[in-house]
């Protein structure tokens, strides 16, 4: 009985384990199959995460440039690092700079020179740590390179490289898809061969498997007189006449009149690169109104503002009395950062000439450097008769007043001036003869003080101007050719003037900012 | 005897009961071995679709990230594109994407020494880009494509930069992709939708990315 009772007990549970083993190997198998594939997500996930680490690299390089890298000074690279003869450490403030210092020099650090741009040895940050949202350890590595593509110590493009690597799962020893692998190009074992001149300075301490991936940029400099009129809180056009803003390009003689002057209204030398932009934006409790006053203007360009237009309606309520502006050539995606000129620092300051002696120029490396303690009247520029072209600094610490007589620049020079007071062109015809990039004229940091620039009646002005903290006023019948970039910009009256824009502006000026010009991703290492 | 008799055979009802619980058991079993056997087919098809959606769809965003040019052609090479901005394009019965990238590389042929290696920067048209002497790369084109490719047998998703072709997505006959190009032209909404692998299932399974280009477009 005991025998037969046990040997039934048994098949029951032979049955029920045989039952089981086969439901469990059916799951495991199914689990074996398919979590390497659903594991790939993650691998993914980090693919992705590698690349917002670049980017955040790239970022903080680019904001290490706005800090760093604007106006005339010399830029300092702290927490940058670089390589000199197999050692590392930090960088030399003008490591970067076109021409190296002595130090720099037999340090072995010198620039190089590609066919048409002259480009300085990198400095680089290494090893920054990223929060991934993943939260996988991620390093990030960035070199900076400056590319100088003319002879000016000011205009400098900068290259920059970011490699991120962002750790995967442990269990990543293989890739379950060849397609896969193609496209994601893990280093699973060992480090890809490719990617350790991108790891620089320490190497990276992000274990295998890991995902690398590099993004590189070039980046431009923001010019002051990118625009023929750029403000930070109004912008308000001629209320009367024929008035118009339109452009010419004194460097294209099928764009402009004799010796590179603006044609004339209606000639159809005439350019439709006008463009006008205001960074203000509207109050919280009404999003949708003006924010340029066009007045019934003509502008031939682009005119934006910071939001403003109702995107639920045809019509562009961001700007006011736009009849003669082609509606398609208003936006209101702009806002453009502007931050006040700082004067040069260093160097020898020499007085101004004694009056009625013309103020003498240097070459366009080595500018002279005047400072004016008072106020500065009606000035004059001796010719340059040196190679290339010849440069002056002219820095004013009290007002630029030109109340009789005018400015003159010879062709073959630029004059720079620094101001701290006002402006006023009064009713004078400045720099005429010459190119609006010639008198590039920046107004300082106020510290709160109001300062203007003004001008009314016929005055007529060839002159390019950035102060973000002054209000420029002009009435009547002004005339300029040029561009301003101001804290406000108001043109009472209008008559038969005008404001011309001179494309030939896009490319001069000290640097404002940075912005990026060309991306692409390194996907072939 | 008796008692030999009660431990040498069951009764009819004992039978029945115990036939009727073994089938009970064993079609149980048989059903759920099924059901987890199409669990794992349609789990394993499920899982390599949504890799491969992912996929073009990293593929494709990876591209159109940096590209210059974003338009679509009916051409074999690529030639005759429309570009595309404000509207959208579904990557199938012969209409291809072309995006043309920003000249970076030294060399596009596979395996050259300097495949990899990148352009210089040079100074032209007064701005500095890649490119050789004094003249700017131009621009490379990459195509995808739905095509059917013979060496494997079926429907793929084909990238094809500067001619040479790599296969993104394999199988991909029920899957189908849709680029969607904002108005001013400077963002995408790319979406890849595949057939659910689950027997007789219409279910359309979505996945989409909105890229933002990062270049400005020269087309």
């Amino acid at each position: 009985m005991k025998t037969a009772s046990t040997r039934r007990h048994a098949s029951a549970l032979i049955i029920t384990l045989a039952s089981l083993a086969i439901l469990a190997f059916a799951a495991a198998y199914t689990l074996r199959r398919v979590s390497p594939r659903f594991q790939m997500t993650s691998q993914a996930a980090a693919w992705q995460e590698a690349r917002l680490a670049a980017e955040s690299g790239i970022d903080v390089a680019m904001a290490d440039l706005s800090r760093n890298a604007v106006g005339t000074t010399t830029p300092a690279w702290p927490g940058w690092e670089q390589e000199q003869n197999g050692v590392i450490g930090p960088a030399v403030d003008n490591t970067l700079s076109l021409v190296n210092s002595l130090l720099s020099l037999l340090l072995g650090n010198t620039v190089q020179t590609s066919p048409t741009v002259t480009v300085s040895q990198p400095i680089f940050l290494d090893n920054l740590q990223v929060v991934s949202p993943g939260n996988r350890p991620t390093s990030v590595d960035v070199q900076l390179w400056a590319l100088y593509p003319t002879p000016s110590p000011y205009y400098r493009w900068y290259r920059l490289r970011a490699m991120a690597t962002c750790a995967l799962p442990p269990t990543s020893a293989s890739i379950y898809d060849s397609l896969e692998a193609v496209v994601r190009r893990y280093s699973l074992r060992t480090i890809r061969p490719q990617l350790q001149k991108d790891d620089v300075g320490t190497s990276m301490g992000i274990p295998t498997p890991n995902s690398s991936r590099v993004v590189e940029v070039l980046v431009e400099p923001v010019l002051p007189f990118e625009l023929a009129i750029l403000t930070n809180q109004s912008l308000s056009l001629a209320t009367n006449g024929t008035w118009t803003v339109d452009s010419y390009d004194s460097r294209n003689p099928s764009k402009s009149g004799p010796n590179g002057a603006y044609p004339g209204a209606g000639s159809p030398l005439v350019q439709s690169n006008g463009n006008i932009a205001n960074n203000a934006g509207r109050p919280p409790n009404s999003l949708y109104g003006p924010l340029i006053a066009a007045n019934g203007c003509a502008v031939l360009g682009g005119v934006a503002t910071n939001g403003g237009d109702d995107p639920s309606t045809p019509a562009h309520e961001n700007v006011s009395g736009a009849t003669q502006i082609n509606p398609s050539s208003i936006r209101d995606d702009f806002y453009r950062e502007m931050k006040p000129a700082a004067r040069p620092t260093t160097g020898i300051f020499l007085p101004p000439p004694p009056t009625g002696q013309a103020f003498t120029p240097q070459s366009e490396s080595s500018p002279t450097q005047y400072l004016v303690t008072g106020n500065l009247n009606a000035f004059s520029v001796a010719p340059w008769s040196g190679t290339g072209s010849g440069a002056l600094t002219i820095m004013v610490n009290g007002d630029l007043d030109v109340s009789s007589g005018t400015i003159s620049i010879p062709a073959n020079v630029t004059a720079t001036v620094y101001v701290r007071g006002n402006i006023d062109f009064h009713n004078l015809s400045i720099n005429q003869g010459g190119h609006a990039a010639q008198l590039q004229i920046y107004g300082e940091e106020t510290n709160g003080a109001t300062r203007t620039l003004s001008a009314y009646g016929q005055a007529s002005i060839c002159a390019a101007f950035y102060g973000p903290e002054y209000g420029v006023q002009l009435a009547d019948q002004v005339e300029w050719c040029g561009a301003v970039a101001a804290q406000s910009f108001q043109m009472l009256g209008g008559g038969n003037g005008g404001f011309h824009y001179d494309e030939a502006l896009g490319v001069v000026g000290n640097p404002i900012g940075f912005r990026i010009a060309r991306y692409v991703e390194d996907v072939r290492e | 005897m008796k008692q030999s008799l009660a431990h040498g055979a069951f009764t009819l009802a004992e039978m029945l009961i115990s036939m009727t619980g073994t089938t009970i058991v064993l079609g149980a079993l048989l059903l759920s071995s099924m059901q987890l056997q199409r669990s794992l087919h349609s789990s394993e098809l499920y899982a390599i679709k949504q890799a491969a959606q992912r996929r073009l769809l990293d593929s494709l965003g990876r591209d159109l990230r940096r590209s210059i040019g974003v338009a679509t052609t009916t051409t074999i090479g690529g030639s005759g594109g429309v570009p595309l901005s404000g509207t959208g394009a579904t990557i199938e019965n012969g209409t291809s994407l072309v995006l043309t990238l920003p000249g970076y590389y030294q060399s596009n042929t596979p395996g050259a020494a300097t495949y990899d290696q990148p352009l210089s920067v040079i100074e032209a048209n007064n701005y500095v880009d890649y490119g050789t002497g004094t003249q700017h790369a131009p621009g490379v084109p990459v195509i995808f494509r739905k095509v059917f490719v013979e060496s494997d047998g079926c429907v793929c998703f084909v990238r094809i930069e500067a001619d040479t072709q790599s296969i993104v997505v394999e199988d991909a006959e029920n899957m189908h992709l849709t680029v969607t190009m904002a108005a001013d032209g400077r963002s995408a909404i790319a979406q890849v939708t595949y057939l659910s692998p689950r027997l007789g299932s219409q279910t359309q399974i979505a996945m989409h990315d909105q890229i933002l280009l990062r270049n400005i477009r020269a087309d």
